[in-house]
C-alpha cells in the first residue's frame, strides 16, 4: 500500500468517526425535533379569540406559564382519544405553572365543543380556533397538532399528530420547562 | 519473500484497499440518508396544501334523459392511500358523515342516495371500530325530471363533503364541488344506459348502506 493510500484511508477513518457522531446524534435527538417539525425557538404569535363562556382570551394572558396548546376538534378521533391523558398532564403539572389549552377547530363553534368539554370532563380551558389562528402558528396541516411553549412565551416543541406518541418526550419537556 | 509474491501482496492490497473504499463510502452515504430518512418519511405522512385527498368525477346514468323520466347520478371517488373518510353514517356521534348532495335546478328533484357499503376498521388512535371508506368509491343519486323541465343539456351541481384522516392525524371537513350535465330530451326518445361498469355498483331502493 503506497503512502498516499495510506494517508487516505487515514482521512477516511477520521471522516468515519466525525459521520458516525454526527449519525448518532441524529439518532438520539428528541423525536419530534428530529421530526423537521419542531419549531426553532420562535415567538408564540399573539391573538385574541373567545373561550367557550363567549369570553376574548388572549395568547398573552398565559405568559409566565408553561402552556401545551393543542388544536383539536370534535369530530377528530386521534384528538378526542388524548383528551383523557391531557386531562391527567393537567392535573399533574396544572399546580406548578403549566397548562394545556384546546384550541377546538369545529366550523360550529362553542354550540358543540362546549357540550362535549362538559361530557369529557376536560379541566383545561378550551378556546374557540379559526384558520387565522392557525396560521399564527405556522399554517396547521391537520390535527391533532400541539405546540410547547415556554414561560417567557417561545414555541420549544411542535408535535405534529398524536401526542401520546410522543408521551415521554411531552413529560420530560413540560418537566425541563417549568 | 520473492518478487512475484510481493507483486502479488501489493495487488491483494490494493484490491483490499479498493473494496474498502467502496464499502467505506457507501456507509458514509448510506449514514446520510439514514440520519435523514425519517424526518422525510414522517413529512409524507402529512399532505401538501394543495394536495386533495378525494379525487372525484361525475356520471350520469343515461346519453339522454326523456322529459319526465328518471336517471342516476354516480360520483366516483378515489380516496389517497394511506387516508380513510367517514361513512355515510358514522359509528360514533360527533364524527362527520360522507354526504353526496346536489343542487337541483328547477324541474328536477332528488329520490334518494345511496352510499357504498362501510368498512368496520380498527385504527391506532382508537379504541373502538370505525365506519369508514377507503380506496375507490361510488356513491350515487336517484334523480327525477318533471315533464316540463326544459329540453337541452341542464347542469347539476353536487357536492361530496368529507372529513378525511389518515392513522394519526385529522384533516378539516372538505366540500368537494361537482357537476354534470343531463342532456334532457322530449319523451318517448329511447334511454340509453352508459358507464354500466360504475352503476352496477350502486345500490338503490332502500338497501344502500
Amino acid at each position: 500500500m503506497s503512502s498516499g493510500q495510506k494517508t487516505i484511508l487515514g482521512l477516511l477513518l477520521v471522516a468515519g468517526l466525525v459521520g458516525g457522531a454526527y449519525w448518532y446524534g441524529r439518532r438520539s435527538a428528541p423525536r419530534a425535533a428530529r421530526s423537521g417539525t419542531a419549531a426553532s425557538a420562535n415567538r408564540a404569535p399573539e391573538f385574541k379569540i373567545k373561550d367557550l363562556e363567549g369570553r376574548e382570551v388572549r395568547m398573552s394572558d398565559l405568559e409566565g406559564k408553561v402552556v401545551l396548546v393543542n388544536f383539536w376538534a370534535t369530530w377528530c378521533k386521534p384528538c378526542t382519544i388524548e383528551i383523557p391523558w391531557l386531562i391527567e398532564l393537567q392535573k399533574k403539572y396544572g399546580e406548578k405553572g403549566f397548562t394545556v389549552v384546546g384550541i377546538a377547530m369545529d366550523e360550529e363553534g362553542a354550540k358543540v365543543v362546549a357540550p362535549y368539554a362538559q361530557q369529557a370532563k376536560v379541566n383545561y380551558p378550551i378556546w374557540i380556533g379559526d384558520e387565522e389562528v392557525a396560521t399564527k402558528f405556522g399554517g396547521i396541516l391537520g390535527i391533532p397538532t400541539s405546540f410547547l411553549i415556554s414561560k417567557n412565551g417561545q414555541i420549544v416543541e411542535r408535535y405534529l399528530g398524536i401526542l401520546l406518541a410522543y408521551e415521554d418526550q411531552v413529560n420530560e419537556q413540560i418537566a425541563k420547562q417549568l | 519473500m520473492g518478487k512475484g509474491t510481493e507483486i502479488r501482496k501489493e495487488k491483494l492490497e490494493n484490491r483490499l484497499f479498493s473494496i474498502f473504499y467502496f464499502l467505506f463510502s457507501s456507509l458514509l452515504v448510506a449514514g446520510g440518508l439514514t440520519a435523514n430518512g425519517p424526518p422525510l418519511a414522517r413529512a409524507a405522512q402529512f399532505p401538501r396544501r394543495n394536495e386533495p385527498i378525494v379525487r372525484a368525477q361525475g356520471y350520469v346514468s343515461l346519453q339522454s334523459v326523456p322529459q319526465g323520466g328518471e336517471f342516476r347520478v354516480a360520483v366516483l371517488a378515489e380516496i389517497a392511500p394511506g387516508y380513510h373518510i367517514n361513512a355515510s353514517k358514522p359509528l360514533q356521534e360527533y364524527l362527520i358523515p360522507t354526504q353526496l348532495r346536489a343542487q337541483p335546478p328547477a324541474g328536477m328533484r332528488v329520490l334518494e342516495a345511496a352510499y357504498p357499503k362501510a368498512n368496520l376498521k380498527e385504527f391506532a388512535f382508537s379504541d373502538e371500530k370505525m365506519a369508514v371508506y377507503d380506496g375507490t368509491i361510488v356513491l350515487g343519486l336517484r334523480v327525477a325530471t318533471s315533464p316540463r323541465i326544459p329540453r337541452g343539456e341542464v347542469a347539476l351541481p353536487l357536492e361530496l363533503r368529507y372529513q378525511a384522516c389518515n392513522d394519526k392525524l385529522c384533516l378539516p371537513p372538505t366540500t368537494l364541488p361537482l357537476q354534470v350535465n343531463v342532456p334532457l330530451v322530449s319523451p318517448g326518445t329511447a334511454a340509453r344506459a352508459i358507464h354500466p361498469e360504475i352503476f352496477s355498483k350502486l345500490v338503490f331502493g332502500g338497501k344502500s348502506r
